[in-house]
């Protein structure tokens, strides 16, 4: 799952950037309303943090233009302004929910989720494929009884594919989505994270979940 | 606010009081001057007809004799002494009481007018004359006697009292008439006012964008004016003030939100110690900033509400300057830039040593804020003319020329991400102009985005 952040503090970019990607979250960021609404539009984000004052162009402004430039990414803003109506008219022009500066990490974490979830398909916080099991709260995954370890990187990539299932997903795609701006496209990361994943998934005996499709990319197969 | 407290009222009572007197005194006036020219008029009568019937001994013998025919409405009396009694004469009997010593007065020669009553009220008008009467009889001879001719004075009583009744009438409906259009025309002229007022209070109580509507140029006109031009500018120190209030609680928050973030995600799972000293690092870097935010908001707190204490006293700036640099060249090092101390000349001025400092101080700080490394700070005193001169110059980012007006506005700042990250309150170059100002001098900035900018504060120089 790949987030923008965009805020004028840096020094809150940062920390906010740095719990992210402890969350096995993808973070890119900007630090004034025109660079933020550029990054919407030419990468596909799963969720944008907007903050309402921004330089050059304030937060209301970047979600009215997205929305009407068609990018339905869900956006939650992020705001020092605790005023009923600025609320108000962050959901009107599109927000899909907001958090009032100062904030909790946990509350931030926990609207994201909630967020990414209203995205997918299912409502809970445990994503179902088959006998595959992700807890995307307690990021633990389980085949079955068996219980799987992965690494962050390998989290995000499985949290993506289950989200939707049976789909199609393009090397870009997961490129888009796993890595935020500084990843390098000309690398094979990807194959090499999905060979590992498929390892970790699939033991002896058990059918394997994560198909290739030959010159398109991967499809996590559902029963 | 009730009717008898209004203007309105006041002015209506005013204004008839005066008419009242006005009307009061031109009535008396009237009644006065009609009754003088009508009694001189029956006077002036009198003395015709008296003048005839004296100037004739024949009528004076009828009348004498009690033959002679009088006139409609008259009564001729004559009156003399015949031995010691005196003798009056009426053709028709009529007796009038005259007042003995005005027909005495009359006999020893002196003409004279008397008005008197009869027993049935009626007011008569009297002339008495003088007149020699040649009697017959035993003491014959030229005697003097006194010619009393009487009018009634009904007519003119008549008419004075008709008057007096007309008076009594229109004088008091021509008040009421005058008070209902005194109201009216009090309300006439008052009315911009109440609607000034109201629209005053509305504007008080609720919208200060709004104007009251200046329809003319008289006075009320040059009043809507007037209010409109204070409620301009109490909505401008509104809005600064709103303005200075929001900024206030964001620039607050800021590091708030930071530290809220930092400590609850440390909190999050256990980590190694260096990741909480990290984090710790964070936050206490927060904290300064935060304090010395609050620091400078109270500072300027305590400059608007005109409480600093100031402790004047005469200051070397040259060597104010000198004292500092030790601490702006650690200053410099820290972040990789020279500090060169210009020339310093010894200039003094009247001032508080601790401000000043305080001023150059924020300025050094500003400058090496700015200035990437490896670039140059440096600080130099001159005179100019009764004034000395601080110059701060830096090789920095430099300043756009459209900001330059605002860079002394609280909070104003040129690039908002950046300031804050470099630690930067957006208060110090308000507190500067402030103290520049309170010492009777000015600060300017000259800048060139790219190459630096130089801070010039300019302070009157002490006379000796």
């Amino acid at each position: 799952m790949r987030i923008l952040v965009v805020d004028d503090d840096r020094r809150l970019c940062a920390v906010v950037k740095r719990g992210l990607l402890e969350e096995a979250y993808a973070v890119d960021v900007a630090y004034d309303g025109e660079e933020g609404e550029y990054l919407a539009e030419v990468n596909p984000y799963d969720l944008i943090i907007l903050d309402i004052m921004l330089p050059k162009k304030d937060g209301l402004a970047v979600c009215r233009e997205l929305r009407a430039k068609g990018i339905n990414t869900p956006i939650l803003m992020l705001t020092a302004k605790d005023a009923v109506e600025d609320r108000v008219k962050g959901l009107d022009t599109g927000a899909d929910d907001y958090l009032v500066k100062p904030f909790a990490f946990s509350e931030l974490l926990a609207r994201v989720r909630a967020l990414l979830r209203r995205e997918a398909l299912s409502k809970s916080p445990e994503l179902k494929v088959g006998d595959l099991t992700l807890n995307t709260l307690t990021r633990q995954a389980w085949r079955g009884n068996r219980p799987i370890e992965l690494t962050t990187k390998e989290y995000t990539i499985l949290e993506y594919l289950m989200h939707h299932p049976n789909a199609v997903i393009t090397r870009t795609m997961i490129e888009e989505h796993a890595w935020d701006y500084d990843f390098d496209s000309l690398s094979n990361l990807v194959d090499v994270y999905i060979r590992r994943l498929r390892r970790k998934i699939d033991n002896e005996g058990e059918e394997s979940l994560i198909q290739t499709v030959r010159g398109a990319g991967y499809r996590l197969r559902a029963p | 606010m009730s009717f008898v407290r209004s203007i309105k009222f006041r002015f209506t009572i005013w204004y008839l009081l005066v008419l009242a007197i006005l009307l009061a005194g031109l009535s008396i006036g009237v009644y006065f001057y009609l009754s003088r020219s009508l009694y001189r008029t029956l006077d002036d009568s009198l003395d015709l007809r008296s003048a005839q019937l004296r100037s004739v001994p024949a009528i004076l013998e009828s009348i004498r004799q009690g033959v002679f025919q009088e006139e409609l409405g008259e009564i001729v009396i004559l009156y003399f002494y015949s031995g010691n009694s005196l003798i009056e004469v009426s053709p028709r009997g009529i007796s009038i009481p005259v007042p003995t010593e005005f027909i005495a007065r009359a006999i020893t020669g002196m003409p004279s007018f008397a008005t008197v009553r009869t027993a049935e009220g009626e007011g008569l008008r009297l002339l008495a004359a003088p007149v020699n009467l040649n009697l017959p009889g035993p003491s014959a001879g030229m005697q003097p006697a006194a010619l009393v001719i009487a009018r009634s004075t009904k007519q003119i009583d008549q008419a004075l009292a008709r008057l007096m009744r007309t008076l009594l009438v229109a004088v008091p409906v021509a008040l009421a008439v005058a008070a209902v259009g005194g109201v009216f025309l009090a309300r006439r002229a008052l009315e911009p006012v109440d609607k000034i007022a109201q629209t005053a209070q509305q504007i008080g109580e609720s919208d200060l964008s709004r104007r009251i509507a200046v329809t003319t140029e008289d006075e009320l006109g040059r009043l809507a004016a007037t209010l409109n031009h204070m409620i301009e500018r109490l909505e401008k120190a509104f809005q600064r003030q709103k303005q200075f209030t929001s900024d206030a609680s964001h620039e607050l928050r800021a590091p708030l939100a930071v530290i809220e973030a930092e400590s609850t995600l440390a909190l999050q799972k256990e980590r190694p110690s260096s990741d909480y000293r990290q984090s710790l690092e964070i936050i206490a870097q927060e904290t300064r900033h935060m304090s010395r935010l609050v620091d400078q908001l109270l500072a300027l707190a305590r400059a608007d509400a005109g409480k600093e204490q100031w402790n004047f006293t005469e200051v070397n700036v040259g060597e104010l300057i000198n004292n500092l640099a030790t601490d702006a060249e650690i200053l410099c090092r820290e972040k990789g830039l020279t500090f060169q101390l210009g020339e310093l000349q010894d200039l003094v001025v009247k001032g508080d040593q601790a401000r000043l400092r305080e001023l150059f101080m924020n300025l050094l700080d500003n400058a090496i804020r700015y200035t990437p490394a490896p670039g140059t700070v440096s600080i130099s005193v001159r005179r100019e003319g009764q004034m000395a001169v601080v110059a701060v110059t830096d090789t920095g980012v430099g300043i756009p020329a459209e900001d330059i007006p605002f860079i002394f506005e609280r909070f104003y700042r040129v690039d908002k991400s950046r300031s804050r990250t470099e630690g930067g309150t957006g208060l110090g170059l308000a507190i500067c102009k402030h103290i520049a100002e309170a010492h009777g001098g000015t600060i300017e900035v000259q800048s060139q985005v790219g190459a630096g900018s130089t801070f010039s504060v300019w302070l009157p120089l002490h006379s000796t």
